[in-house]
């Protein structure tokens, strides 16, 4: 075949967008540590560059190496990653090292890594494989195999605790969509959402008596236009929801940790700020505001260079794009992203083969909530809950799972064409 | 609507939120003021310091002090004069090179540790010369100042956090604070910590401070440490620690009126001081391994003694109330009690001798005691039930439990029931003299001093006690104890005789050393047998040295147990050592000078290295 050809099948533009962050990413990591010698906890930061430029050629070798595999080779041994990665989640609560209060990281010398990254890759994985081995045929059955794939490493990861990376695994559920769970299905969890943030807000018993109240006047309602079983179902809905109600309160006080709590009362406003939380989001916001339009300039930002915003080349490094470049680097770091996905969507549902198609739409399920809860965080519209920016936070374990997910996706997209049961002309957009 | 359509949809609702928003906070900019090209902030931790803590009179007993600290960064290191270097701060080369490289192996970027606690004096000189070896500089450190080394079993010591403690979710500790470790410096660690505040603030590009940041709506203000005043009187709690010089054991004394405790000695001790220097693992570890001595083993709340003959007064009590005996009643003693074939409890008492209670608590009979106590235990349908009963009264005495004073060691000690006794004996008729020993205080029951102490206030006051405490007031405000008052179950009228033969017992009886003029002291001496499991074989040792007392008698202002190990008989070391605590509590001076003298210079080393001669000893010299 000829050059042509070859570029007529590969998926160009999502390659260079992920080079296009990674460059960005590199002079970014480089302008939040480059004169900067010791933060304030005593941590080094100048040799967090050359680190982050290493796991960068470390991904992209790792990547490559995987971008050659066959597809067969994924299939059949994706269920041994899975449970290989399983293993090292469990590991973890023997062997694992604390850090900032979850035990995440396995670490080798100077070498961290964090197998709850990994996780989101061989998750991923296994879904594909069990919507591949169904075939047409998806049951109830699979559904629960699906939610159980799914909710085992996030129950590990919420025991180290780390609950940010745990909340990431939800968004997964969306792959069932079309495949099994309807709307009612969505509705209904983002109405124990609203549940949850109702029981935060008023408290348990109060929550109740508005249950109840709502309760009573659905029952009219629903009696008014004389639908069957209007009893039973409104009985049976504030049942659930006073359950709902009571599991939520006792998993806010029991399950989750009081820094999450802080962090959620804060954002909520429920709670007067005495432990720095506010701090971390107040300067985070700073520094994006005094982006304005065109940013202070590369290696400018004086909240950037003045060492404020704790962690800022890992889970903050959006504001220093947003302090230096303004908003006119934000609007291209989010156009960057928001076509990848759109990208990576699109090219997905032309896979006829199921793997494929689940395997890329759940990469950009995974992506899309990185960088929305990420950016949003940053921004303060989403609870701090400690999620990195996808190829832009400084950080290998991360920044290698994202890598392999994008070099997967190349390579069946590449591949989509001499799939032999491929018979329809491809469509291109 | 199929996956793909949701998802781009959901994708375009992200990327417009997100951008709205970004376009709010950056072009429209509703948020906060611009500060950004004048000025910067900082911040700053600010770290209280520890409490200090008093005695009951405002004498300090412990207060901080700044101590230096030599440390290193590997990376800024160049090359100097090792050998120079190292007599310049008092170690050898090979110790220095080592201590570098150990740094090194931590972290070329972090600081280490090469000298701690350097004083005052040497930290000056060693400061002029530190500019000629880069890498190295002196860090300040606040640590306890001790001011007494008396006092370390109730004040315990501090030393540096651990990372796991400074780990933990929402940990108040930053890198060198100090945490206490026991005593109470541990028990009392949220009051003397106090909160460290941050405080952020503005500062212009010569950085001086300009002002507050946003009001100091940020700030987490610092909350102050709390001064604790403890119960303990200084000089009581030196004169203890002096007087059980080489021996061991514990002296508690306890102000029975409201359970204040007034000293509380365990020896042999430690040395808070070296303790929390932190790099010196060398003291712990010497102290840990000590397994003979037990420096960390607080004798006075942990060690379980029987109680020996001062168990007499509690069981003379309880035979009183159960009325086996009256003021009236008379035993007969031979030398001794043949309570059953082949078994024959020893006594002082010349043939023929006739005593009451009180001549039975003055002369210390055991014939006495055995036959109330046989006879008590054998007044009811079964003797489970007489056990628990009498199991009862002493457990009202604070006997067996941990008495939850607010220290965070101790020891329940044991008073044994009826299901303790029916398990020991199976299937075997058990009778009152099948537990005999029990009445002078000899058998199964274990009590610490603590409580040895508490049991005497309750005596002296006649039937009640207060949970013993150690500290007065928190800063400025007392201490409340409202559910302190704890009464007995005996009644209170009788007390009068066993309290009259405990003050014969000074006067006349088996105590007459411990005898003051011009106080009124109530005692009863103990010398208890006891045994250790030497080569495998039970090896009986010398007597245990035990007294308790309480003075004046009617107006009790003090209550004291004073337990020596293998001192031989009571009046031997702890019936002097009690009276003489009496007497420096009551008069603030000693007039029996030779007797305060050889309790100070007395030693029980010789008896402690028996054991370990590895050849027969004799006991009881």
């Amino acid at each position: 075949m000829s050059l042509n050809v070859h570029l007529y099948r590969f998926d160009l533009f999502s390659l260079i967008s992920y080079l296009l962050l990674l460059m960005i990413s590199l002079v970014m990591v480089h302008s939040v540590t480059h004169d900067k010698v010791f933060s304030p906890d005593g941590l080094s930061y100048a040799p967090l560059f050359y680190k982050h430029l290493f796991s960068i050629l470390l991904a992209l070798v790792v990547g490559i190496s995987i971008y050659l595999l066959r597809i067969n080779f994924l299939i059949n041994y994706s269920i041994i990653a899975y449970g290989i990665v399983i293993v090292m989640l469990v590991g973890l609560f023997v062997f694992g090292q604390s850090i900032a209060g979850s035990q995440s990281w396995y670490r080798l010398g100077s070498i961290g890594l964090q197998p709850s990254e990994l996780a989101k890759l061989t998750t991923v994985l296994m879904v594909a494989k069990i919507f591949h081995n169904s075939h047409r045929k998806f049951k109830r059955k699979n559904v629960i195999w699906v939610l159980g794939v799914i909710a085992l490493p996030m129950f590990l990861i919420l025991l180290q605790p780390d609950f940010g990376t745990a909340i990431t695994f939800l968004f997964l559920s969306l792959l069932l969509y079309g495949e099994g769970l309807g709307l009612v299905s969505y509705l209904s969890i983002f109405y124990v959402g609203i549940l949850f943030m109702m029981t935060l807000v008023f408290g348990p018993l109060r929550s109740t008596l508005i249950i109840l109240l709502l309760a009573y006047l659905t029952y009219f309602i629903l009696r008014r236009y004389n639908i069957q079983w209007s009893r039973t179902l409104s009985i049976l809905i504030t049942a659930c929801s006073l359950g709902i109600i009571l599991i939520s309160s006792f998993a806010y006080q029991n399950v989750m940790e009081s820094h999450h709590r802080n962090r959620l009362e804060v954002f909520l406003g429920l709670k007067k700020d005495n432990q720095n939380i506010g701090y971390h989001l107040h300067q985070s916001k700073m520094a994006i505001a005094d982006g304005r339009l065109l940013g202070t300039g590369l290696f400018k930002g004086p909240r950037t260079l003045g060492n404020f915003i704790p962690e800022q080349h890992n889970d903050y490094i959006f504001t220093a794009v947003a302090e230096q470049w303004g908003f006119l680097g934000s609007l291209l770091l989010i156009g960057l992203y928001t076509l990848l996905v759109y990208r990576v969507i699109t090219r997905a549902s032309l896979h006829r083969s199921r793997f494929e198609k689940i395997f890329s739409y759940g990469f950009a399920c995974f992506l899309l909530s990185h960088f929305f809860i990420n950016i949003g965080m940053n921004i303060g519209l989403v609870p701090t809950i400690g999620i990195p920016l996808p190829y832009m936070s400084y950080g290998g374990s991360n920044l290698l799972t994202f890598t392999l997910f994008l070099a997967i996706y190349l390579s069946m997209d590449y591949r989509r064409l001499s799939v032999k049961y491929s018979s329809t002309p491809p469509q291109f957009i | 609507m199929t996956s793909k359509k949701l998802l781009i949809i959901l994708t375009a609702v992200i990327s417009l939120v997100l951008i709205f928003n970004l376009f709010n906070i950056q072009i429209i900019n509703t948020w906060g003021i611009n500060y950004t090209d004048r000025i910067t902030i900082r911040t700053q931790k600010v770290k209280p310091e520890r409490g200090e803590i008093y005695d009951r009179y405002g004498n300090l007993l412990v207060t901080n002090k700044v101590i230096y600290n030599l440390m290193v960064i590997p990376n800024e290191l160049e090359k100097f004069d090792t050998i120079k270097f190292a007599q310049t701060i008092g170690i050898s080369t090979s110790d220095l090179k080592n201590q570098i490289q150990q740094a090194k192996n931590y972290s070329s970027f972090l600081s280490s540790e090469i000298r701690t606690d350097l004083s005052d004096a040497a930290s000056v000189s060693l400061n002029e010369k530190l500019w000629q070896y880069p890498g190295f500089y002196l860090e300040k450190n606040l640590v306890r100042d001790y001011k007494t080394t008396a006092a370390y079993s109730l004040l315990g010591y501090t030393n540096e956090v651990t990372q796991d403690e400074i780990n933990q979710q929402n940990s108040p500790y930053s890198l060198r604070d100090h945490i206490g470790r026991s005593g109470i410096e541990k028990q009392y660690e949220s009051q003397l910590k106090g909160h460290k505040g941050v405080r952020y603030f503005l500062v212009d590009k010569f950085n001086r401070e300009i002002s507050s940041y946003e009001k100091g709506e940020f700030d987490i203000p610092i909350e102050k440490a709390e001064n604790l005043t403890l119960t303990i009187d200084k000089n009581l709690q030196q004169y203890g620690f002096d007087l059980m010089n080489d021996k061991r054991g514990a002296i508690v004394a306890i102000e029975p009126q409201s359970g204040e405790v007034l000293a509380l000695i365990s020896r042999p001790g430690y040395d808070s001081d070296s303790l929390q220097r932190s790099k010196d693992r060398k003291y712990f570890n010497s102290l840990y391994n000590d397994t003979l001595n037990r420096p960390f083993y607080n004798r006075a709340l942990q060690a379980e003694y029987a109680p020996g003959s001062t168990f007499k007064v509690l069981n003379g009590l309880i035979g009183l109330h159960e009325k086996i005996v009256t003021t009236q009643t008379n035993f007969t003693c031979n030398y001794g009690y043949q309570y059953a074939p082949n078994a024959h409890m020893a006594c002082r008492c010349p043939l023929g001798t006739r005593n009451n209670i009180t001549q039975s608590i003055l002369k210390s009979c055991n014939s006495f005691h055995a036959k109330l106590y046989t006879q008590l235990i054998d007044s009811e349908r079964s003797p489970e039930i007489a056990v628990n009963k009498w199991n009862h009264h002493v457990m009202s005495f604070g006997m067996g439990d941990y008495l939850n004073y607010d220290l965070p060691q101790g020891s329940s000690g044991f008073i044994p029931n009826g299901d303790y006794y029916s398990k020991i004996y199976d299937d075997f008729f058990w009778t009152g003299s099948s537990i005999i020993s029990n009445a002078i205080g000899q058998g199964e029951i274990l009590v610490t001093p603590m409580q040895l102490a508490n049991f005497t206030a309750a005596v002296a006051n006649r039937g009640f006690y207060y949970k013993p405490h150690f500290v007065k007031k928190i800063g400025q405000t007392p201490t409340q104890f409202n559910d302190s008052k704890r009464i007995t179950t005996i009644d209170s009228i009788h007390f009068g005789p066993i309290i009259e033969g405990m003050h014969l017992t000074i006067t006349n009886g088996t105590a007459r050393i411990a005898n003051v003029e011009a106080i009124d002291i109530c005692g009863k001496s103990g010398t208890v047998e006891n045994f250790i499991l030497l080569h495998g074989k039970k090896t009986q040792l010398t007597d245990h040295s035990v007294f308790i007392a309480f003075a004046p008698k009617d107006d009790p202002k003090v209550a004291i147990a004073v337990y020596v190990e293998n001192g031989y008989w009571s009046a031997r070391w702890a019936a002097p050592i009690a009276s003489l605590m009496i007497e420096k509590y009551l008069t603030g001076q000693i007039q029996r000078k030779n007797l305060e003298n050889r309790m100070l210079e007395g030693s029980l080393v010789a008896e402690y290295l028996k054991p370990l001669s590895g050849t027969g000893f004799l006991i009881n010299q």
